[in-house]
């Protein structure tokens, strides 16, 4: 099983590296780091924090552009051009399929990330800041952030087109990275079990946002790491199992 | 048997109200191990879902069936699958070999034995050249040629095609019958789609006509070699009207084109009307012998599905009618 799963994710991997959209994103966001050496002088005293915090947003969002950009048709597109069929017709299930999707989408994101990690330690170092190892665990959260969203998108990616995926894997970074505010405003409010079980729904983003410790310099406890990666493992396995559960009864014309 | 499908049913919704259109209705078909069938039909006929519904692509409606002798859609039975789907579009951005490696690792092939087996095929499909060229690069015929290598990776005991030849060049037609019959001398089974009904009557054993979802008439090509030269044309001149219509008695028909005349006999008739003939002064232009075709069969099959009350088949031993096997 692994085998396959492995086999279709180098083969995701390998398409998503040489797709050039993605190298479109990375320079964006390259630029985005750069800008914000920029921007230093507005901020006087607090240049660092400025440009590793830009740096450190340039990473969650060149993610969320190139999950959007290409995790949401990953399996769409295959039906639509009908390359799925001949996969499918190998000694393949579906819920390896998919994970092999998956885990190739995160692949991409890994090898993104790492190219966005090194622009970034050598803007601190052009800037004269330097890198400190506690900016390691604002990207660690990041990552899990992605794997989440990444699972999401593939979901998706199962029953809808798309520029309905991107849309619908969007309202759910947005309302993912507020849930735990929503979920404190609807409590003390008095409380609505509608907007409650919604709030809990909805991937809980704010968990792997380590964004803040790392730029003013508190620690992070372990028992949030070991919670958030439980928490991703969990989603990441629901999420999966819903998409190869969905995938399981489409028919292929 | 090796492949069984009995009963089926399959619709699928179209359209924005998702209404359901009926493809297949109470399929059967039966094919068995080490024989080359061509399923036959207009477009719209069934021939693709019918091979879905066999890989487990499409899940039927109704009905059931079996592929070497597990249900349909079972990991097991597509371990001995090889498939080439109509239009065949794999990943633009890999390079036929990587394509190929990757096939092989879902197939569990790895290694030294993998890369022998990828340059022996893409040497026999004749794409050697284009191994380091990234899909999206390559002609439709090339692709298609790639999608035969991918069928043929596992030295499966299924070959499945779905319209192999379209597309394709002569060369490239030879290339594919080549492989049918290779396949079918080396004992494996060949299920194929096809509207080129010449090819059928080379590479099959047998061959299935679908009409409106249902297998309407299964005939043995061998049957079909044996019908050859059911009839002949023989093409006069220099006949009076009155020597036409005398010798039009002795054949089936006699129609007159300009200053020549087409009569159809049976072959044991051609040596008394050309006698006739000459004897009326008439000079013989062509002798042709007409057979029976795979196309005659079909097109006559079509016309008598749309007419009930039209006359039988142009051999009624040669076909057998509901999908008995």
């Amino acid at each position: 099983m692994l085998e396959r799963v492995g086999t279709v994710a180098r083969w995701t991997l390998i398409e998503l590296l040489r797709e050039r959209v993605l190298y479109v994103v990375l320079l964006f966001t390259a630029v985005l780091v750069g800008s914000s050496t920029v921007l230093t002088p507005l901020a006087p005293g607090a240049q660092k924090k400025v440009v590793v915090d830009l740096g450190l947003a340039a990473i969650d969002t060149l993610g969320i552009l190139v999950i959007l950009l290409s995790g949401t048709s990953l399996v769409r597109r295959e039906m639509d051009r009908r390359s799925l069929d001949v996969l499918l017709t190998k000694p393949l299930t579906r819920l390896e399929y998919l994970a092999g999707k998956w885990l190739g989408l995160v692949g991409t994101l890994g090898v993104l990330t790492v190219a966005m990690t090194a622009i970034l330690a050598l803007g601190l170092e052009v800037c004269g800041f330097g890198w400190h190892a506690r900016y390691f665990t604002a990207i660690l959260g990041s990552a899990l952030s992605m794997l989440v969203m990444a699972s999401i998108a593939v979901l998706f990616s199962t029953f809808t087109s798309p520029t309905l995926g991107s849309i619908f894997t969007l309202a759910l970074f947005v309302g993912g990275n507020l849930s735990t505010g929503m979920l404190r405003a609807v409590q003390a409010a008095g409380g609505n079990r509608l907007l409650e079980w919604i709030s809990l729904g909805l991937p809980s983003l704010g968990l792997f946002n380590l964004r803040g410790a790392a730029v003013h310099g508190t620690g992070v406890p372990r028992d949030q790491f070991v919670v958030a990666g439980c928490y991703a493992a969990l989603y990441v396995m629901t999420a999966l199992v819903l998409a190869a559960h969905i995938f399981r009864r489409r028919d292929f014309r | 048997m090796l492949l069984r499908l009995e009963n089926i049913h399959k619709s699928f919704a179209t359209g924005f109200l998702m209404q359901r259109r009926q493809v297949l209705r109470g399929l059967e078909l039966a094919v068995q191990a080490g024989e080359a069938y061509a399923l036959l039909g207009a477009n719209g006929a069934g021939k693709s879902t019918t091979l879905r519904v066999l890989l487990g692509l499409a899940r039927p409606d109704l009905g059931n069936g079996t592929l070497f002798g597990k249900p349909l859609g079972e990991r097991a039975a597509r371990r001995q699958l090889g498939y080439l789907p109509e239009n065949p579009s794999f990943h633009e951005q890999l390079t036929a070999v990587e394509f190929l490696r990757c096939c092989g690792g879902l197939l569990g092939l790895r290694g030294t034995a993998l890369v022998q087996r990828i340059d022996a095929l893409l040497e026999r499909v004749e794409l050697q050249g284009a191994r380091g060229t990234r899909l999206r690069k390559l002609s439709k015929g090339m692709l298609q040629r790639l999608g035969l290598a991918q069928a043929l990776l596992g030295d499966p005991e299924l070959l499945v095609l779905d319209e192999p030849m379209s597309g394709l060049d002569p060369p490239g037609r030879k290339l594919v019958r080549d492989l049918i019959l290779e396949q079918r001398q080396a004992g494996k089974t060949v299920l194929f789609s096809t509207h080129i009904l010449a090819d059928v009557e080379t590479v099959c054993t047998r061959a299935g006509i679908l009409r409106d979802g249902r297998l309407e008439t299964e005939l043995r090509l061998e049957d079909l070699s044996r019908l050859r030269a059911e009839s002949v044309e023989l093409t006069l001149s220099g006949l009076e009207e009155r020597d036409v219509r005398r010798l039009g008695l002795l054949a089936r028909s006699a129609l007159r084109a300009g200053s020549h005349v087409i009569f159809t006999v049976g072959p044991g008739e051609v040596q008394e009307l050309v006698h006739a003939a000459l004897e009326a002064g008439g000079r013989v232009e062509s002798l042709v012998p007409r057979r029976v075709s795979l196309e005659d069969i079909y097109l006559e099959v079509s016309r008598r599905a749309e007419a009930p009350a039209a006359a039988p088949l142009p051999s009624p031993q040669s076909v057998r009618s509901g999908g008995e096997p």
